[in-house]
């Protein structure tokens, strides 16, 4: 009985002593992820309410027989809006293709200014653009997708970003210091330092498997560590 | 208090403070870890559980193939939907379900509009079981339901939702929304997860909301137990924990109390266990310094086995018989030959060494000595009635002529060839001695010392005796503790107390507790043996204690009187015998307390015994022996 109670000691002290970090870093990033609302973490308080754009407010025309057979296959045609203009979006084989919707002619990415002010009508914060940035494809936060994507940063809101589409300026996503550090400690949590998306990873797999057998030790110990203070006895 | 890291604390022989932290932090892990610990073990658990099972197969999609997109018939012209939504915002011409259709965005709500009609068209089952068949082949639809209940599964879709279960291994589930648009697949695997899940996220309900205040409060408990368990190591990993070559040279010794405490300490073979402990930081107490004739250096060996024919058991012979039997054996008499479990006394756990100065000196006989000190910087000794310290005596020698007495003093040691006397100390020793002063928590303690003369011709005297006799006020000492088993017991019954010379020490002690600490009003007797009237100490005190309390008697006897005497004469032993114990109709239930020299302790055991008093009802303090 003593020996089985040194040993499950011994392991406690022991793993202890090797998973000391990650257990702490587990709890702390878990705290984070926990505490901070998640709705806060995605970004929905940088963005003011959409302002309802109507297609109607802008001119267009049909598309004709003769202008889809240039792209033939097209598996669907939208008519959508950017910046001022109704725009086709047609999908084909080549992939996405763009057309103004009045002249149908292939239109040409949103300018800097466009986008910066895109950026600034969408940004629930006053504050100035501070960079906009054409990146070529999709950076670390956003997912490292190969396409281009406008960075427009501010100096607000936690380091806030907003990232829109090149052609439709269309937002694809939002990310503030919030969501740097939640995705920080996210690749923390689970050990994948690469990728920050593996959970199933070996290195994973063994620390989460020596920490059921250190939590499992430990709670083993409570049973000896509570006494009832024993009275005084002399031989 | 169960706690290794306090050994760490001893054997760093740091403060208090130190020792406190460790003991709060010990109690923070363990209150929290009995609180929070079972979801620690689910949180690992599920952990483990989200690793080992395979993302894909969680996600189900891999079961299934992505249709092909069919093209649309090239005219599209959406002027009749614009007129009919016209606040539309967007609107798309797809291929669905072998057909075309209009999808468009109205008000940030989903149609899809049949081309013809224009009119917004939910989908019917064969359509919906037709997109399943291309999506899954080859797989039997058991059942197609269109759900307008909230379902654990459901729970991130919007309502109403087509469900199809299909007969595969996953039992799997697909799921469409009304206008035919797939929207996922739910396996088994997926629906372990989702328990576990439940598990990890603590909404218990929802199974969504890992912002919920319960999985927080625990979160920032468990960083406490984590906190608190980091901190810990500090202390509870000692250096040799780390050094393997030694560790092979080493053998640990498992170190457990009464209440639980346990730790593991690595020494050298082929020592005494009391220098072993010692240089761990565990004094045991000793006063004959590893002659085994004092028996001060009891510990408990759980695993000893009693046999007592064995020649090695002479070494522990103070000992009881009893308390052989029980375990208990000698710390300097063992020897380290491999590995052990010893129990030591909570004392040794707890003790603490203390330092102070010396304020008062007096003489009370030629040969008695009462030793006030006070404790350094306003710290505190808390003890109870009996207990002693060790006074820690360094390396030196004392001239006894040079000790400055009384005329009375000096006329006897005259007398007596005690001026030439020399104590000698080759080492630094220890030795016991205990408390006069009512129990509790103390600046002050008073001691009495008796100088040990020899009782043949040499000139040398008791090398701790001596030293104690040398001190002056001002001088500074050092001592740890507090020690001893010599307590009494809580009762009603009648305490009768035997002490012999400056054996009244730690009978002070406890008749102070009783009367004045405890208000107790059980009988209690005082026989109390010295050699001539000039040696009873503490008579003023004891006398006046005598008319206060009615249920406190005393009887004085004197060994040696050479004329007659207001007290009693006679060994103390043979007055309690004839003057109390005799006419005594209850003896046995009494309880003893003993504590005099070798010889009036032995005779006085012995009478008991022969009145039937049992072993537990004595208690006795051996202070003579050395």
């Amino acid at each position: 009985m003593m020996r089985i109670k040194f040993l499950v000691r011994k392991t406690h002290k022991w793993l202890g002593l090797i998973l000391s970090v990650q257990l702490l870093l587990w709890i702390v990033s878990g705290l984070y992820m926990t505490a901070v609302p998640l709705t806060n973490v995605h970004g929905n308080h940088l963005l003011k309410a959409d302002d309802e754009v109507l297609l109607n407010q802008y001119s267009w025309q049909p598309i004709s027989q003769a202008e889809l057979e240039q792209y033939a296959p097209v598996s669907s045609v939208r008519l959508t809006s950017r910046l001022n203009q109704a725009l086709y979006v047609l999908t084909t084989e080549q992939g996405l293709i763009y057309l103004d919707g009045e002249t149908l002619e292939k239109v040409r990415p949103l300018t800097r200014n466009d986008i910066a002010m895109i950026a600034k009508k969408k940004f629930a914060y006053d504050a100035p653009v501070q960079s906009a940035v054409l990146l070529k494809q999709y950076p670390q936060e956003l997912g490292g997708r190969n396409q281009p994507v406008w960075q427009v940063n501010f100096n607000a809101a936690f380091n806030a970003s907003l990232y829109f589409h090149p052609v439709t300026g269309a937002l694809i996503s939002k990310r503030s210091d919030i969501w740097r550090a939640f995705d920080f400690l996210w690749m923390l949590h689970i050990m994948d330092y690469d990728e920050r998306s593996d959970v199933n990873n070996n290195l994973l797999f063994l620390s989460a498997l020596t920490a059921l057998i250190f939590v499992t030790a430990g709670l083993w110990l409570l049973f000896y560590s509570f006494h009832r203070r024993n009275k005084k006895q002399v031989a | 208090m169960n706690n290794s890291a306090q050994v760490k604390s001893y054997q760093e022989k740091s403060n208090e403070a130190n020792i406190n932290t460790v003991f709060w932090l010990r109690r923070i892990h363990k209150w929290l870890g009995l609180l929070l610990g079972l979801q620690l073990f689910l949180w690992v658990l599920s952990g483990l559980m989200f690793n080992w099972l395979d993302h894909k197969e969680v996600s189900g999609r891999y079961l299934l193939t992505t249709p092909e997109k069919s093209s649309i018939a090239l005219q599209v012209d959406p002027t009749d939907v614009l007129k009919k939504y016209p606040n539309a915002s967007s609107i798309q011409r797809v291929s669905r379900f072998n057909s075309e259709w209009w999808l468009i965005e109205d008000n940030n709500e989903q149609l899809l509009l049949d081309v013809v009609s224009l009119k917004s068209k939910r989908i019917a089952k064969p359509v919906i079981e037709s997109e399943v068949n291309k999506r899954y082949p080859d797989v039997k639809i058991i059942s197609t339901n269109l759900e307008s209940e909230r379902t654990l599964e459901n729970r991130r879709f919007n309502l109403p939702v087509w469900r199809v279960d299909v007969s595969d291994e996953q039992e799997s589930a697909l799921y469409f929304d009304q206008y035919g648009q797939f929207l996922d697949i739910k396996t088994n695997s997926w629906r372990l997860f989702d328990i576990f899940w439940m598990l990890h996220i603590m909404d218990y309900s929802g199974r969504t909301d890992f912002n919920n205040a319960l999985v927080i409060f625990v979160a920032a408990g468990t960083l406490f137990i984590s906190l608190s368990g980091i901190l810990l190591l500090f202390s509870v990993f000692k250096r040799q924990d780390f050094v393997l070559a030694g560790k092979n040279k080493r053998v640990p010794i498992q170190i457990t109390s009464r209440n639980g405490f346990e730790t593991e300490v690595f020494v050298r073979k082929n020592q005494t266990l009391i220098d072993a402990l010692s240089k761990e930081g565990f004094d045991l107490p000793s006063n004959c310094g590893g002659g085994g004739t004092c028996g001060l250096c009891k510990v408990r060996l759980p695993q000893a086995e009693f046999n007592h024919q064995s020649s090695s058991f002479n070494k522990h012979q103070i000992l009881s018989r009893n308390a052989l039997k029980d375990g208990c054996r000698l710390g300097c008499q063992i020897d380290v030959t491999g590995a052990m479990t010893v129990e030591l006394p909570e004392q040794v756990l707890k003790q603490q060494v203390k330092q102070g100065k010396v304020t008062a000196s007096r003489f009370l006989t030629p040969l008695v000595k009462e030793i006030v000190l006070e404790l350094d910087k306003g710290d505190e000794l808390s003890f109870q009635a009996g207990e002693y310290m060790q006074f820690h005596c360094p390396e030196g020698s004392v001239e006894l002529s040079y000790i400055q007495r009384p005329d009375f003093v000096d006329d006897y040691w005259r007398d007596n060839k005690i001026n030439s006397l020399k104590g000698v100390r080759t080492d630094a020793i220890k030795r016991a001695y205990s408390m006069v002063d009512k129990p509790g928590r103390c600046r002050e303690l008073t001691f009495l010392v008796r100088l040990e003369v020899p009782t043949d011709d040499s000139n040398t005297c008791g090398a701790g005796s001596s030293y104690l006799f040398s001190l002056v006020p001002g001088d500074n000492v050092s001592l740890s503790g507090p020690f001893g088993e010599f307590y009494a017991e809580q009762s009603d019954d009648e305490m009768i107390l035997l002490g012999g010379g400056v054996g009244i020490a730690p009978l002070m002690s406890h008749i102070e507790y009783q009367l004045h600490v405890l208000n107790s009003k059980r009988k209690i007797t005082l026989f109390y043996g010295v050699r001539d009237e000039s040696e009873v100490l503490y008579l003023d005190k004891l006398s006046q204690l005598v008319d206060e309390f009615s249920n406190f008697q005393m009887v004085i006897a004197l060994s040696n009187a050479k004329q007659h005497s207001r007290y009693a004469i006679g060994n103390i032993s043979d007055v309690a015998r004839y003057q109390y114990f005799k006419q005594h109709d209850s003896l046995p239930s009494c309880q003893f307390y003993v504590c005099g020299p070798p010889k009036m302790l032995s005779s006085t055991l012995k009478i008991l015994s022969q009145f039937n008093v049992p072993d537990s009802k004595v208690r006795f303090d051996d202070f003579g022996s050395i």
